[in-house]
C-alpha cells in the first residue's frame, strides 16, 4: 500500500514538474521576443535621427559640413546609405537642359577675364569644379 | 576649363591622411591671393594644360553650379548644360563625360574619340 501510494505521490510529482516546464518556456520566449523587439525598435529609430542629422549637414554650407565630418569616425559612411544621401543632398538646381549661370572669372595667371558666354559661342565647354586638397 | 573653387579637405578643418601621404597639405586660404597660391601648386603639380580660373571669394560660381567638392559640367554651343556629373567624389567619372561629349553634333563623326585617353580618370 505505502509502496503504491508512494508510486502514486512520484507519478503526480513528475506530472506537476512537467506542466510547471512547458508552460513556462513560451512564457520566456514571449518576453525574450519583446525585449529584442524593443531594442531593435530603439536601434532603428537612433538610426534614423543619425541618418536625419548627416542630412541636415550635408545641406549645410561645404566649410559646415567638412568641420563637422572631421569629428565623424569613417564607420559613418557604412552605417548610413552616404553615397545616396550626398547624391541627393548636392544636386543643386541645375538641370540637364538648362541655360548654364554666366560667369567672369580671373585667370590663375591673373592675365585676364574669362567669361563663360564669350568662349562658349564657338564651341561647347567643359567645366571641371575642383581644388587640389 | 579647370574651375578652381574653395577646397575640400583644408588642413585646419578636414584633413585626409591621403592628403597627408601625397604631401599636399593646405590650410583654408583667408584671401583671393592664397586661394590662387594653390591653384597654382594644383596646376603645375597635376600637370593640367587646360585653362583654369579661379572662383571668387565668395563662392558665387561655385555655389551656383553646386560644385563643391568636384564636379564636371558639359555646356553645349547654345549655352545649355548638355551634362551635369553626380557630386563628387562618387560622380567624378570621365567615362560619362565621354559619352556627353560623342552625343554633341558634329561629335558623332565615325571613329572620333571625345576624350582622349591622357585625360580619362577610370
Amino acid at each position: 500500500m505505502r509502496v503504491i501510494l508512494s508510486g502514486y505521490i512520484v507519478a503526480i510529482q513528475i506530472s506537476m514538474s512537467s506542466a510547471g516546464t512547458i508552460a513556462g518556456a513560451p512564457i520566456e520566449k514571449r518576453l525574450w521576443l519583446k525585449v529584442t523587439a524593443s531594442a531593435l525598435a530603439i536601434i532603428f529609430a537612433l538610426w534614423l535621427g543619425f541618418v536625419a542629422f548627416m542630412w541636415r549637414i550635408m545641406h549645410r554650407q561645404p566649410e559646415d559640413f567638412a568641420r563637422v565630418m572631421s569629428h565623424m569616425p569613417w564607420e559613418v559612411f557604412l552605417v548610413v546609405p552616404f553615397e545616396t544621401l550626398w547624391t541627393r543632398a548636392r544636386a543643386g538646381t541645375l538641370q540637364i537642359g538648362d541655360a548654364a549661370p554666366d560667369f567672369s572669372l580671373i585667370k590663375l595667371d591673373k592675365s585676364a577675364y574669362v567669361r563663360l558666354s564669350e568662349i562658349n559661342a564657338k564651341q561647347p565647354v567643359v567645366m571641371i569644379f575642383g581644388s587640389y586638397t | 576649363m579647370v574651375v578652381y573653387i574653395t577646397e575640400a579637405h583644408p588642413s585646419d578643418v578636414w584633413q585626409m591622411q591621403s592628403n597627408i601621404k601625397d604631401k599636399v597639405v593646405f590650410a583654408t586660404p583667408k584671401n583671393e591671393e592664397e586661394r590662387a597660391v594653390i591653384a597654382g601648386a594644383c596646376v603645375r603639380k597635376l600637370g593640367i594644360k587646360m585653362p583654369a580660373v579661379l572662383d571668387e571669394f565668395g563662392n558665387s560660381t561655385e555655389k551656383a553650379y553646386t560644385g563643391w567638392p568636384d564636379r564636371i559640367y558639359l555646356v553645349d554651343s547654345t549655352g545649355r548644360v548638355a551634362y551635369k556629373s553626380k557630386p563628387g567624389p562618387f560622380g567624378f567619372k570621365s567615362d560619362e563625360l565621354a559619352a556627353a561629349l560623342a552625343k554633341l553634333p558634329g561629335m558623332q563623326k565615325a571613329g572620333t574619340d571625345p576624350l582622349p585617353t591622357s585625360a580619362r580618370t577610370n
